[in-house]
């Protein structure tokens, strides 16, 4: 009897990454010349950021050593992590991003999917403001000017992520809409704030919005800057959704009008999740773009991660070593950001279209 | 008997209901009543503080500060006008070559990340992947810190072809260059500030576009490589002749819309003191206190660039897009 033939096993990884760049004698050279310097800007990184380094809190220490100086990081921690909040209190703003970030990480999982999750993180936003604020059950009140470092950067990204998608929804339709005033409106609204940079909002915010406002509602500068990163962020993601919008078939309108769904369930039930789906990757870099663009929070003189860190530098017994405290500041950045990467890609797959 | 529609003529466009209409109106009655009371406010405010209001300072009052550099010569005597137009060019100054060197740098990484070597690969894409995470703010000031922490006093500056480089920027070679005990003197000098500028800006708008390169590539159907290699084409001429030309066609509106952020980008000068439209109607706020015109003078002068920016590259699409024959 024949034996049955079985295809031969598709190569590994290795096999496949070791054939690829080997391939031909110029492909090898090029691989070989490549390893040579990238195996010695990892030994050269090594050496600078673990053999020779020291962790020791002594700038004279750093001086004589040729070595990275950890010390710097730990002695300036505080500052680069919570920013001038004051001493003593610090486990308020730790314990609030804690809270937000389960909330988050929750409501992301999908058995939180939908509005519970919603108000999970508005709820948590809620008591993280309250945290830093105190003035209640005991708590000393602390000024919205000394909030600080990682925790105001992560409440500024997730308050202008929350706040700016329902207005960037209702911008997108508005700018779609059959209505010509309210169209008007909405794409003057888009172009305007999307022609200019966000320093441009931001001083808007912090210089000229008090001169616009009745004495009795001038709203501290931190929710002002807050409600400007919402308006620029809306702004912006409204015109991710209006994409989203005009790529639906317009069969699917129709097809819901002759089920007699009214023009809102039409909205809510056929249209907005179908375009949700479509705009999963362009908000997912969108939602990366509002993590970076609160840094310049930082040029309005509010110290999140990246003021915070410039105020800590501002100390010349630890300014030399500036590269190991943006080193830290940098993969926090990183991985806030490349997580929300991994989050979009899971989205993307779980809504994917031919997944059965 | 009725007439009825060709399958050419347009359906009659439904008329808008008159509840809609009146619910408009009260949206622009709304907005207006909103503006006016902006207005009224801003009215009280002003007085209040002894204020003046209206743009006639920026062509009758003298800045009173130095712009140390720029295409547009800036003295202290010159009018706020003159220097918002010197921060407008310096926008550009930077932008521009920012631009360039970006495009380029985009281009060789874009091509890098879809290299046979997956080593290449890797790389490119790593490197793409690590800039774009980290806020530009981040980039800006540490490649500022880094030129002013590690660049050698301008006495002791380095020498290396004509050009010297330290603290007090990069002396260029051409026009007159001078050595004096205080350290080189010349025509042709680049800040740090510019520097650090333009490097962060190459750095995170290349990372941008080398997506924009891939994408655009990638988007051109895997038969027209195989056919340039039945046509023996080697790998270069395909990506010259087969993929960039027709991979140009997806690219240019994002392309465009990178301009477009890159012009904006360049705003984050203010945070290490180069002086451009931002910084220096930043500066002209604090000494008139007029905030609300130098947020409009900002927001026209990015308006005109925006225009221009997108009429130009209107023009570039229509030469690479299809031609319908």
């Amino acid at each position: 009897m024949a034996q049955m033939l079985l295809p031969p096993a598709p190569p590994s990884w290795r096999q496949r990454w070791v054939s690829a760049m080997f391939a031909t004698a110029g492909t090898s050279f090029t691989t070989v010349v490549v390893l040579t310097l990238l195996a010695y800007a990892v030994y050269k990184a090594f050496v600078w950021g673990v053999w020779d380094a020291t962790t020791v809190v002594d700038s004279a220490v750093c001086r004589e050593s040729d070595g990275a100086c950890w010390g710097a990081v730990v002695y300036n921690h505080r500052i680069i992590l919570l920013g001038r909040y004051p001493l003593g209190e610090g486990w308020r703003p730790v314990l609030g991003m804690v809270l937000l970030l389960g909330s988050v990480g929750l409501a992301a999982t999908p058995r939180f999917f939908g509005s519970k999750g919603v108000w999970l993180v508005v709820g948590a936003l809620a008591l993280f403001v309250a945290l830093l604020a105190g003035g209640w059950a005991g708590l000393t009140p602390v000024d919205s000017d000394l909030w600080g470092g990682l925790p105001l950067t992560l409440l500024l990204s997730v308050f202008a992520v929350i706040t700016s998608v329902p207005l960037a929804i209702a911008l997108a339709l508005g700018r779609r809409s059959r209505l010509p005033i309210i169209r008007w409106v909405c794409t003057g609204y888009i172009e305007i704030v999307r022609g200019v940079p966000l320093i441009t909002v931001l001083f808007f915010g912090a210089f000229v919005l008090p001169l616009l406002l009745p004495a009795g509602w001038r709203a501290d500068t931190m929710i002002r800057v807050a409600l400007c990163l919402t308006g620029f962020s809306a702004a912006y993601l409204a015109e991710v959704y209006r994409g989203g919008l005009q790529a639906i078939a317009q069969g699917q309108k129709e097809a819901a009008h002759a089920l007699s769904l009214s023009r809102w369930q039409t909205l809510k039930l056929v249209i907005l999740p179908q375009a949700a789906r479509l705009t999963i990757p362009p908000a997912t870099s969108h939602f990366i773009g509002v993590l970076k663009d609160t840094s310049l929070v930082a040029i309005v003189n509010i110290y999140d991660l990246t003021g915070s860190l410039k105020m800590a530098l501002t100390n010349p017994e630890w300014r030399p070593y500036f590269v190991e405290a943006y080193i830290v500041v940098s993969a926090i950045y990183l991985i806030l950001g490349l997580s929300i990467v991994g989050y979009g890609r899971f989205l993307e797959q779980r809504y994917a279209l031919d997944k059965q | 008997m009725t007439e009825q529609p060709t399958a050419l003529e347009k359906p009659p466009r439904k008329p808008v209901p008159l509840k809609a209409w009146l619910m408009q109106a009260a949206l622009l009655l709304a907005l207006l009543a909103l503006l006016a009371w902006l207005a009224h406010n801003a009215q009280i405010n002003l007085r209040e503080r002894n204020m003046a209001a209206g743009f006639d300072f920026l062509f009758e009052d003298s800045a009173g500060f130095a712009i140390g550099e720029g295409w547009v010569p800036f003295g202290e005597d010159d009018t706020y006008f003159r220097a918002m137009l010197a921060g407008a060019a310096n926008t550009l100054r930077v932008a521009v070559p920012a631009l360039v060197f970006a495009t380029l740098l985009g281009l060789g990484l874009g091509i890098a990340a879809l290299a046979q070597n997956p080593l290449i690969r890797t790389l490119s894409r790593g490197v793409v992947d690590l800039v774009r995470n980290i806020p530009l703010l981040v980039q800006v000031l540490l490649i500022y810190i880094m030129m002013t922490e590690w660049l050698p006093d301008v006495e002791q500056a380095l020498h290396i072809g004509g050009f010297y480089l330290s603290k007090g920027g990069l002396i260029l070679p051409w026009g007159e260059v001078e050595e004096t005990p205080f350290g080189v003197i010349g025509t042709h000098v680049l800040s740090t500030e510019w520097l650090s500028l333009v490097t962060s800006l190459t750095l995170y708008a290349g990372a941008f576009c080398a997506e924009i390169v891939r994408a655009g590539i990638q988007s051109v159907s895997r038969g027209q490589s195989e056919a340039s290699h039945a046509l023996s084409l080697t790998r270069w001429q395909t990506l010259r002749l087969v993929l960039i030309p027709q991979g140009l066609r997806v690219a240019i509106p994002p392309y465009t819309s990178l301009m477009l952020s890159t012009i904006k980008n360049s705003s984050l000068g203010v945070a290490i003191g180069y002086p451009d439209i931002v910084s220096v109607a930043n500066t002209s706020m604090n000494q008139t206190g007029r905030a609300i015109e130098c947020i409009a003078v900002i927001a026209s002068v990015y308006l005109i660039i925006n225009l221009v920016t997108a009429f130009i590259m209107a023009r570039v699409n229509r030469r690479v897009a299809i031609k319908d024959r």
